[in-house]
């Protein structure tokens, strides 16, 4: 039993820098982010990104650009808020994508509604609403709240300046067309899931893993936009 | 930064050797093991407790893999049917059975119990008898012994499992006789199949955790301003209607974005008077390389990369008159730069350098590596004396090194930490399997 530890008996707090493999270093290769960066231009259809890309760092494109440009010219359609090109895109692309996946399409038929109110069309939106996402929303409760809220652009006078102005953000636009543009990717078969999200999703879950094993601390990242760690000020002694 | 064939070896780790095959160096009494060293007999009378004979593999379990299994195939269940199968670790006594003595664990074929540190065994499994196959695996991510009978899992049978531990059989009847498989022959259970469940669970796991919606769109902008990588930010930009654009000259920046972007694509060409000119003309002391400061390192690598450039366009003798000219100002400052420099000049001993043990220096993506070391320098540049460097929307400072790359090496940190605090055990975290 002697060299049966209890659990939560670790080993706390080790004056050598935190985290190091078994190599004894961290080392990032620039080659690497490099692929990461093409990985999502080319997951994401940004053909044009991609290409310059390839010119600047001299990265491989992984893949003939010219297969992606189905899926770029879809998503600039979404981006220009021309849904409806876009769904019609899709579906000659192949019309299962949209048949399969109720929240991809609510969303987009979502999108098309936010269009029309951006364009001030309120007769047109509330008709559309009413006889295509309203029978969406019966079927599914998360689906309707997401519609009222929608509708309540309709109720400001300046609906940029209101509680839900986020729904006529270029954001906006950018996701549905990232949503659109992965369940195209799916459909194909073409590329796995974008490495880069997933790469974050990994450091998220990691960081919740290595809390759950024992409270010791440790710099933890949790804003992903700056890569700023928090005690980041405690512990700097501690990194190298 | 120094592209040396050293730190190139560095990144090939070597995975720890398994089991193969039974330690015949050290062994229970009563025991005949087979030349091919995986069979082994008990040719003993068994009437007393301590008449046990226990064999062991040649080596521990290997701490880098997430599951470790091994197969026993009874092929004679002898008078008793007395046999256990299971792990142990190097101080096990071997007249005994694993499961009756510390730091072992056995699943016995007479009573199917499980047996951890006593005599007395625990309701488990079926029993197992002559023509059966049984397992044991090791779960050393989550710290698990299980076993198998015929192909079949039986479910978990101990928990917090942490010494090193060997595969190990007992045996105590006469003419039991066991054939082990430690994975040179295919398994009956469907080990790969687990392990690959094991990973499909988990990556949905991941999968279930949210990001922000705009955080890998931020991330790549700040990796390409960070980088000087200017087209390609503005093709993106145009593509994904960003509105954050930022100016390509920031106030109280010495180096812009459009100098950072020059300097890349001068250096891409090969043009490195073009580069050293465009530093220069914005800060003229760079004229004469200091002994210190951020620019060393830039100076020294742009400099190397002009007598690399020239030989190149197989200009020796200029290349020659180069080296002897400037890069004495560098030697003697550090040791890598000292070993920079006998790697580079080394290049001069082949006809043909681009085929040679220093070829790599010849390459694209040598160039690529003296422009970052250039670009991270006139970042530093840029945020002397400026606190604010997230204003440059995390171009600047931290040590130089982009947010994305920040996250990459936080994420291994995180990695290793999480096996560090699992006794060193588990898999090896590697970040090129989720690269490329």
């Amino acid at each position: 039993m002697a060299s049966l530890g209890k659990p939560g008996e670790m080993r706390q707090g080790s004056r050598d820098a935190w985290g190091h493999d078994a190599k004894g270093t961290v080392e990032v290769k620039k080659e690497r982010m490099n692929r990461l960066v093409m990985n999502y231009f080319v997951t994401e259809g940004h053909v044009d990104a991609a290409r310059e890309f390839a010119r600047e760092s001299g990265t491989a494109t992984e893949v003939d650009l010219d297969t992606i440009k189905d899926r770029m010219l879809i998503r600039r359609a979404v981006q220009r808020g021309e849904v409806t090109e876009a769904m019609d895109r899709v579906n000659d692309l192949n019309p299962e994508i949209l048949e399969h996946d109720s929240r991809l399409f609510f969303h987009l038929q979502q999108q098309r509604l936010i269009e029309l109110i951006r364009q001030k069309e309120v007769d047109k939106a509330l008709l559309f609403a009413q006889e295509y996402l309203a029978p969406l929303g019966e079927e599914n409760p998360a689906f309707l709240e997401e519609l009222e809220r929608t509708l309540a652009l309709l109720a400001f006078e300046d609906p940029s300046t209101s509680p839900v102005k986020d729904l006529l953000g270029v954001q906006r636009r950018q996701q549905a067309a990232s949503e659109l543009n992965s369940a195209i990717l799916h459909a194909q078969c073409q590329e796995k899931e974008p490495k880069l999200p997933n790469l974050l999703k990994l450091l998220k879950w990691s960081q919740n893993r290595l809390d759950e094993f024992s409270d010791a601390p440790y710099p933890r990242m949790d804003d992903f936009e700056t890569g700023e760690t928090t005690r980041s000020s405690l512990q700097t002694p501690m990194l190298e | 930064m120094f592209g040396s064939n050293q730190a190139r070896q560095m990144d090939t780790y070597t995975k720890e050797a398994s089991p193969s095959q039974l330690n015949t160096a050290n062994y229970g009494n009563f025991l005949k093991v087979s030349k091919d060293k995986l069979s082994v007999q008990y040719v003993g009378k068994g009437s007393h407790s301590n008449d046990v004979g226990a064999i062991q593999a040649d080596r521990p379990v290997p701490s880098d893999v997430l599951v470790y299994y091994y197969e026993v195939h009874v092929r004679d269940a002898g008078e008793r049917g007395v046999i256990a199968v299971g792990f142990a670790d190097l101080h096990f006594r071997l007249s005994r059975q694993p499961g009756w003595e510390p730091n072992s664990y056995g699943y016995h074929a007479d009573d199917g119990n499980k047996f951890h540190n006593s005599g007395k065994g625990e309701e488990y499994g079926p029993s197992f008898v002559q023509g059966d196959t049984v397992g044991a695996g090791i779960h050393l991510e989550n710290r698990e012994i299980f076993f198998t009978k015929n192909g079949k899992k039986l479910g978990v049978a101990f928990h917090n499992v942490k010494a090193t531990l060997f595969p190990t059989v007992g045996l105590h009847s006469q003419n039991e006789h066991v054939e082990v498989n430690f994975g040179a022959k295919p398994f009956q259970f469907d080990i790969e199949g687990m392990v690959a469940e094991e990973r499909d669970q988990r990556q949905q796991e991941v999968l279930r955790s949210t990001i922000p919606g705009q955080a890998c769109h931020n991330l790549v902008c700040s990796y390409l301003r960070h980088y000087g990588y200017a087209d390609t930010l503005k093709a993106f930009d145009a593509d994904a209607f960003a509105q954050d654009t930022g100016p390509g000259q920031q106030n109280g920046e010495a180096f812009g974005l459009e100098d950072r972007k020059r300097v890349r694509t001068m250096l891409f060409e090969g043009d490195v008077e073009g580069a050293r000119g465009l530093l220069v003309g914005r800060r003229p002391q760079l004229a004469e390389p200091q002994a210190d400061g951020p620019f060393l390192d830039a100076l020294f690598h742009l400099s190397v990369q002009q007598f690399i450039e020239l030989l190149r366009k197989d200009k020796v003798a200029e290349a020659v008159e180069h080296a002897r000219s400037s890069f004495s100002a560098f030697q003697g400052h550090s040791e890598q730069i000292d070993r920079h420099l006998e790697d580079v000049l080394a290049l001069l001993a082949y006809k043909d350098p681009f085929a040679s043990p220093m070829g790599h220096l010849m390459t694209t993506t040598q160039r690529e590596t003296v422009a970052d070391v250039t670009n991270a320098a006139m970042l530093d540049a840029s945020t002397e004396g400026s606190s604010a460097s997230t204003a440059l929307g995390g171009s600047g400072g931290r040590g130089c090194k982009s947010v994305l790359e920040l996250i990459l090496v936080q994420l291994c940190r995180v990695q290793a930490e999480i096996r560090r605090r699992n006794d060193n055990k588990g898999e090896i975290f590697d970040l090129d399997q989720h690269v490329t």
